[in-house]
């Protein structure tokens, strides 16, 4: 009677918590499915009202729409979403290079050396992840226009690096504090220089650690609005500061087509560097 | 400076900040040296040093003052990867995204050694620490032993003059323990290289080394063969660390060539040789080995130049052909005895509770002077 019963509210509380992450995962993710799904919607007007499935809204997004609605004009120019496009690529490249350079660096040079004031400098890498994104943007503009600089993709470029290399620091950081240190006197006891040393040993161990902040640091630079939106130039606008620009003349189907591709490029980034990691742990 | 000596250290002192405040000195003027194919080991408890200063010797840490010479060169400015010593890590810190045949060869490749002689002699040290076929696998994917093998195969493929080992045998248990050490004895023969071995085991130090330098606080308490620091330890922490004993604290008297030390309990110690810096009416210790005590017969036997004492027994255990006993003597001291036992007969005569007398080979009593911090030359810990 009492195994039954136990059985019983053992049941129970499995279904209850089996409920509970259904709940949790529809939460999180039932937003992006219905933009997917209403990508594919041909109900020009009302996105919520589902008419029939179309290919149209990517076709425009593309350029390759062959009859030209009204609607499929909104995008005013293809060429203006692929320079966006363009332009978020370059920006996120560039600044995911140095940014995890700097940002590997200094996290070495903070766990590896003996000096000064450490705490001091460790508080100001964290700093530019602390300060608000519109802040930072502001002080940004404030600072470029000041210097007399023309806004442009060097301004954005400058301008992600001061708060991307932090994000890379702490992910090199967390790798680093579990890496024995014992490794690289071993190796130095072998005969390798310092030089020899970080290139046969603590880089390949820290490696893992590298992508991960590689990969945020892409991913972050590849989505920021705020602190672009600030130092973009005329003709330099990102893919955020774009999609902003469409929907502030109102929410048309062209968007759902392009925050789809943009939820399977993040996943695609996502799931090679998780694919990576698995290996590197290997 | 002495011309056979590979290693020469002298006056070596180094001073930690104390995280709490205030100064520990870690080495306080160490001066040694190291011939060449000596097996030397570095003995001490955790805390006293033999870390730091095998670490000053490989150069991963600076010394404040003295200097350390290797192989008829100023080690001062010297790092580590251009000192002609390799080491032997306590975790052997074998590099995780390396095939032990890479780990292996490590020292080679970092040096630009040609690949066929570099293989050649990859192979010829799997050879030695006997891991042919092991080459191509992980560290992970091997056992302790074999680990140990490896970090030692990395250890010396470079042929150092010296090898610096961390206290390598610690994490391996007893019984692969003891093979390892005869196996690296051999090794260390084979090679003709000088050992530096730190460890924290006396048992080990007495089997496996030429030399002991006994450490304690920073400091040498004693250099000597195992024999000579095993048979005179020259203080109460050598006598307490190295082997068992029985210490007995009183004042000493002097009488011509012997002494007498009479215990704060009264016993009379014969004392033979006598040490010139104790005289009439010092405070001093006198040790006696476990083994140096006998089992007297019959009740009224004596022995000359030795005192009887009565034991009341409070444990006995067999171990193969010896009893170890435990007693506390009538003025209440606990001692410990080791007495031989080929006729299988001692067992019947020793149950606990029961009192027997005991007496000791004349020459075994060894003075030792008081010294400052040992205000409890208790023979419980050895």
């Amino acid at each position: 009677m009492l195994g039954w019963m136990g059985g019983l509210v053992r049941g129970l509380s499995q279904r209850t918590l089996l409920c509970y992450g259904l709940v949790f995962f529809a939460f999180v993710y039932a937003p992006m499915v219905i933009v997917f799904v209403y990508s594919f919607n041909s109900n020009p007007v009302n996105m919520m009202a589902w008419q029939e499935f179309t290919f149209d809204w990517y076709r425009s997004i593309f350029g390759l729409s062959n009859k030209l609605t009204e609607q499929a004009l909104y995008v005013e120019s293809t060429d203006q979403l692929k320079a966006a496009v363009k332009n978020s690529l370059i920006v996120a490249c560039t600044t995911t290079t140095i940014s995890t350079v700097i940002g590997t660096m200094t996290a070495l040079a903070m766990a590896r050396f003996r000096f000064r004031f450490k705490t001091f400098y460790r508080v100001l890498v964290f700093m530019p992840m602390i300060i608000p994104d519109i802040v930072l943007g502001l002080a940004l503009l404030i600072y470029f226009v000041t210097l007399g600089g023309e806004l442009g993709l060097i301004t954005i470029i400058i301008g992600h690096c001061t708060f991307l290399g932090s994000y890379v620091f702490i992910v090199v950081s967390a790798r680093l504090a579990g890496m024995d240190q014992t490794f690289e006197e071993a190796s130095a006891d072998l005969g390798a220089n310092r030089f020899v040393t970080f290139r046969r040993v603590t880089l390949p161990l820290i490696t893992p650690g590298v992508v991960g902040g590689a990969l945020l640091a892409f991913i972050i630079s590849m989505d920021d609005l705020v602190i672009t939106y600030f130092i973009a130039g005329v003709d330099s606008t990102t893919l955020p500061v774009f999609i902003y620009g469409m929907l502030r003349r109102g929410i048309k189907p062209e968007i759902n087509a392009i925050a789809s591709l943009m939820i399977l490029f993040s996943l695609v980034v996502a799931s090679s560097g998780l694919y990576f990691r698995s290996r590197a742990a290997r | 400076m002495n011309e056979s000596s590979l290693v020469v250290i002298a006056d070596a002192t180094k001073r930690f900040a104390a995280p709490e405040g205030g100064v520990i000195t870690a080495l306080d003027a160490i001066s040694f040296n190291v011939n060449d194919k000596e097996f030397v080991t570095l003995l001490g408890p955790s805390g006293c040093g033999k870390t730091t200063l095998l670490r000053a010797i490989s150069g991963f840490e600076d010394l404040d003052s003295g200097t350390i010479v290797i192989d008829n060169q100023l080690m001062t400015h010297v790092p580590p990867h251009r000192r002609p010593v390799n080491t032997v890590f306590q975790n052997y810190a074998l590099f995780p995204h390396l095939s032990v045949g890479d780990n292996i060869g490590y020292g080679l490749d970092v040096t630009g050694c040609a690949k066929p002689e570099r293989n050649q002699r990859v192979d010829e040290v799997l050879e030695l620490v006997g891991l042919v076929g092991f080459e191509r696998r992980r560290p992970k994917q091997l056992s302790g032993g074999q680990q140990q093998r490896v970090a030692l195969a990395r250890a010396i493929i470079n042929r150092p003059k010296l090898l610096l080992l961390d206290e390598p045998l610690s994490a391996l248990d007893r019984k692969l323990r003891q093979a390892m050490q005869l196996e690296l004895k051999n090794i260390q023969h084979e090679l003709g290289i000088a050992f530096v071995f730190v460890t924290h085991d006396q048992e080990e130090a007495l089997t496996m080394s030429d030399r002991i330098v006994v450490l304690d606080r920073g400091g040498i308490q004693q250099i000597g063969t195992p024999t000579t620091i095993y048979d005179s330890p020259v203080s109460i922490f050598v006598a307490q660390f190295v082997g068992e004993g029985n210490l007995f604290s009183g004042t000493f008297t002097r009488d011509g060539d012997v002494g007498t030390l009479r215990t704060d309990s009264g016993i009379n110690i014969v004392i033979h040789d006598l040490l010139p810096g104790i005289n009439n009416g010092d405070k001093a210790a006198v040790l006696i080995r476990p083994e140096d005590f006998e089992l007297l017969d019959s009740p009224n036997e004596t022995k000359s130049g030795a005192a009887v004492l009565e034991v009341r027994i409070a444990q006995t255990v067999f171990v193969g052909t010896d009893f170890q006993i435990v007693g506390s003597t009538t003025t209440g001291e606990t001692l410990k005895a080791t007495i031989r036992d080929p006729s299988r007969t001692l067992a019947s005569r020793l149950g606990e509770g029961d009192v027997v007398r005991f007496t000791y080979r004349p020459h075994a009593p060894r003075l030792l002077p008081m010294s400052e911090n040992a205000n409890d030359p208790s023979p419980d810990d050895a």
